[in-house]
């Protein structure tokens, strides 16, 4: 990468550190009671295939291997909104949020070797809950509305190196520091004014280390296979009164093949596995999966695909189960110096005791000076 | 247009409509528990803390009768209060027009006395009794003083009920009349003659009276006093040799000014008997001179390290009933104190640190005075003096409570506390 690259990279970084603080993904009412929803590491592209064409999305700050065909300096961001309907049986919740969850500047450097830096979501942590209860106090009931709020995230700061071993054979790797924080607010409101309305604010800030590594083969003449895998440490979290929690992170592995019969049809599917168990008691392995496809050339193509597995965190015996699809296009503006995806995924969630569906509306952008 | 260009801008609108769908945001979802609610929950602890007040005074002196808002007048078995009051003087003659001859005071045709009448129980038959006092009076003059001129037939009588059923609330013989104004104070105007209310030059016109008071029950009101401004005022109907002529203003037409004055009381106050009780190891509030008790908090580290307060109530235990009739009822109140000093501790003016409730006569209840916001201050300053004042509003009212001190074994003064511990954060 070459200094004014390097430039171009520190400004766009500086630009967006203004929303790093939002850089959250998807937030799930299930992983209220856990460390969080896991984040995607996807782009608009391949999350408008279900994620299925990621691993081999230089844009997606997921396979480091998959860095290793890119020519030229690139910068990519994406924002989300998303509406989320809650369904509780007898209770129900429209909920709207927006997002900015990615942010990546690849570029090659010398002797074929190529580098990004960027950030992700690795556990979104926003959420506001209200609870109405009443409790007894002073020999009278009094009733009382809580208000519980969390808002940030812990973000993945990933710095990755891939290169090309042979022309069948890529090899990328990347360290990942885990850090963010929350800002997190309690209250209690009376209705009795008698009492006062108590409330609590904490900014809890997160901390860990990981390393991923991965593989991406062309075994065959429009085919192509990827593997990889992370481990992280433990996530750390600490208030101002020093460490509160250490919770071991999970192991993570996954496959993923790309099939490209003709030049304008591409096909893909991964499928990847989470040990979250090791992080709290009532965490679960996960094991989700996705098949996409993307028809067309660089200007308006069609992306589908649809994805399903389970989340980490929830209530119960068993984890909620997740299902999806999405629909997306782009189109290359600037002489092919910059690009603009769209896309629309559809979610539904599944655990004891809720039905969670999630419409997100994303718009990438990409910029190759 | 190109087709591409059509495409780009049917995207441009697209992301348009998505950064507009992105501008809002809401994310509260009922927390439906303990599924799904965050862990950690909102400890609200409730206790009474018994130990916590202590080093408690009691002082007198704070408000003297002649100070008192109001004026009290009762007569009820085991407290008599009479007021007594002394008017200003008056010029000794007038000036008509450009005349700059003295024209002095020749007689005097009638006197109106005003009265307001600022507070009274339910009755029948309130009847005041106006007497003529001598005009040495002053904050020293206790009831004994006056008892022989107390003891002489009044002046003059005047029942308030009747003249409030009368029509137009006037007496045509006497021309006293009353006025109800707003807020419900009775305004009583009362006639008296020259013999009644003579001119004497040597006095300036100065004149003293006192108020007595009785009824079929209760008899226990109270009159404004000069400090709130609605204190008892005369008017003189004055005759002025006029060019040799003498002047007798028409009493219900506007007179002239140089002709009718209207001095406010150079002195008033009331005198009762019996005295207020002496200080005692209680916690005494009100009587006259009004007394003031001081409670020292030394809150427990649990309190002032990781709780907010949400209600806190002083809780006091009356050594006995309030003695008197409703019209007594006075506010207790608790304040701050900005700096603790003893009995001059100078009280804080924040309405927020300070709490009241009414104590009625008769109720032996233990009283609850809320003093959240208090101590709530008492927590976020840990500067501040951790003492209270309680003290009577209006202050320099006759009735007094009493208060078991922190010295009792069982009954001591208490803050009841209801707090919310520290949350959990960060803790999955």
């Amino acid at each position: 990468m070459s200094g004014r690259c390097l430039v171009v990279a520190g400004l766009w970084l500086g630009l967006w550190s203004g929303v790093a603080s939002d850089a959250r993904g998807q937030d799930a009412q299930f992983s209220i009671g856990g460390l969080g929803t896991p984040g995607r590491p996807e782009g608009v592209r391949a999350r408008s295939t279900g994620g299925a064409f990621a691993p081999f999305d230089a844009a997606s700050p997921h396979l480091e291997a998959a860095l290793a065909d890119v020519t030229r300096l690139t910068a990519s961001a994406m924002g989300t909104t998303s509406h989320r309907d809650l369904d509780f049986g007898t209770t129900q919740a429209a909920l709207r949020v927006s997002r900015f969850p990615l942010l990546l500047v690849s570029g090659g450097l010398r002797r074929g070797w190529v580098g990004s830096l960027g950030f992700s979501t690795y556990l979104d942590r926003s959420y506001r809950v209200r609870i109405t209860d009443t409790m007894d106090l002073r020999g009278q009931p009094e009733a009382f509305t809580d208000d519980l709020s969390s808002e940030g995230a812990v973000t993945d700061l990933r710095v990755a190196l891939a290169r090309r071993l042979t022309r069948c054979l890529a090899f990328g790797a990347g360290l990942h520091v885990l850090v963010g924080s929350t800002r997190e607010q309690v209250s209690r409101n009376f209705a009795n004014p008698s009492y006062s309305t108590s409330v609590q604010r904490t900014e809890v800030f997160y901390d860990g280390l990981g390393g991923s590594a991965s593989l991406m083969a062309d075994p065959l003449a429009g085919v192509r296979a990827a593997l990889w895998a992370r481990s992280d440490s433990r996530l750390i979290t600490e208030t101002d009164d020093g460490e509160t929690a250490r919770s071991d992170l999970p192991l993570q592995a996954g496959a993923a093949l790309h099939w490209q019969p003709r030049p304008f049809s591409r096909f893909a599917a991964s499928v990847s596995w989470a040990g979250w168990s090791v992080s709290t008691s009532d965490a679960f392995d996960t094991v989700n999966w996705s098949v996409g496809a993307e028809v067309g050339g660089s200007s308006l193509p069609l992306r589908l695909g649809v994805r399903g597995g389970r989340l980490p965190f929830g209530p119960g015996a068993e984890a909620p189960t997740e299902l999806g699809a999405a629909i997306g296009t782009g189109v290359r503006i600037a002489r092919g110096r910059g690009a603009l995806d769209l896309g629309v995924e559809y979610l539904e969630r599944e655990g004891p005791g809720l039905r969670e569906t999630v419409w997100t509306v994303m718009v990438g952008v990409a910029i190759r000076p | 247009m190109s087709r591409p260009g059509r495409r780009a801008r049917v995207l441009g609108r697209l992301l348009l409509l998505a950064g507009a769908a992105a501008c809002t945001e809401e994310i509260t979802a009922p927390g439906v528990c303990p599924d799904y609610c965050p862990p950690g929950q909102i400890t609200v602890r409730d206790t009474v803390l018994r130990a916590v007040l202590g080093r408690d005074s009691a002082f007198r002196g704070y408000v003297q009768a002649h100070d008192a808002a109001q004026l009290y007048a009762t007569s009820l078995p085991g407290r008599e209060s009479r007021p007594i009051f002394r008017t200003l003087p008056i010029p000794d003659g007038f000036r008509f027009g450009s005349d700059t001859t003295l024209r002095p005071i020749v007689g005097v045709d009638s006197l109106r006395l005003a009265l307001i009448l600022v507070r009274r129980d339910s009755t029948t038959n309130l009847t005041l009794r106006i007497h003529r006092l001598p005009l040495v009076l002053d904050s020293t003059t206790t009831l004994a003083d006056l008892a022989a001129d107390f003891a002489a037939p009044p002046l003059r009588t005047v029942n308030v009920d009747s003249l409030l059923a009368a029509p137009g609330r006037r007496d045509s013989v006497t021309r006293d009349s009353v006025a109800v104004e707003v807020g419900g104070a009775i305004t009583i105007l009362v006639g008296l003659d020259s013999a009644q209310a003579p001119y004497v030059v040597a006095d300036s016109g100065r004149l003293a009276f006192g108020v007595t008071v009785a009824a079929d029950s209760l008899a226990n009101i109270a009159l404004g006093s000069g400090e709130t401004g609605s204190g008892p005022r005369v008017s003189w109907f004055l005759r002025i040799d006029s060019a040799g002529v003498d002047t007798i203003p028409p009493i219900d037409t506007v007179p002239p000014v140089s002709r009718v004055v209207n001095p406010i009381a150079e002195f008033d106050s009331f005198v009762f008997d019996p005295p207020a009780a002496a200080l005692d190891s209680t916690l005494a509030v009100g009587g006259v001179p009004a007394a003031r008790s001081i409670l020292r908090a030394d809150l427990p580290e649990f309190l002032r390290d990781s709780t907010q307060v949400l209600r806190a109530t002083l809780v006091l235990v009356p050594t006995g009933p309030l003695l008197g009739t409703p019209a007594d009822s006075f506010f207790v109140s608790a304040v701050g104190v900005e700096t603790d000093i003893g009995a001059k501790s100078p009280l804080v003016s924040d309405s927020l640190r300070r709490g009241s409730t009414l104590v009625r006569p008769g109720a032996l209840d233990t009283l609850r005075i809320e003093v959240t916001g208090l101590v709530q201050a008492w927590l976020a300053d840990t500067a501040a003096p951790t003492a209270l004042m309680l003290r009577q509003v209006p202050e320099g009212s006759l009735p007094e409570v009493r208060f078991q001190p922190s010295a009792h074994a069982t009954l001591a003064p208490a803050l009841h506390v209801t707090y919310v511990r520290r949350f959990p954060f960060g803790v999955p």
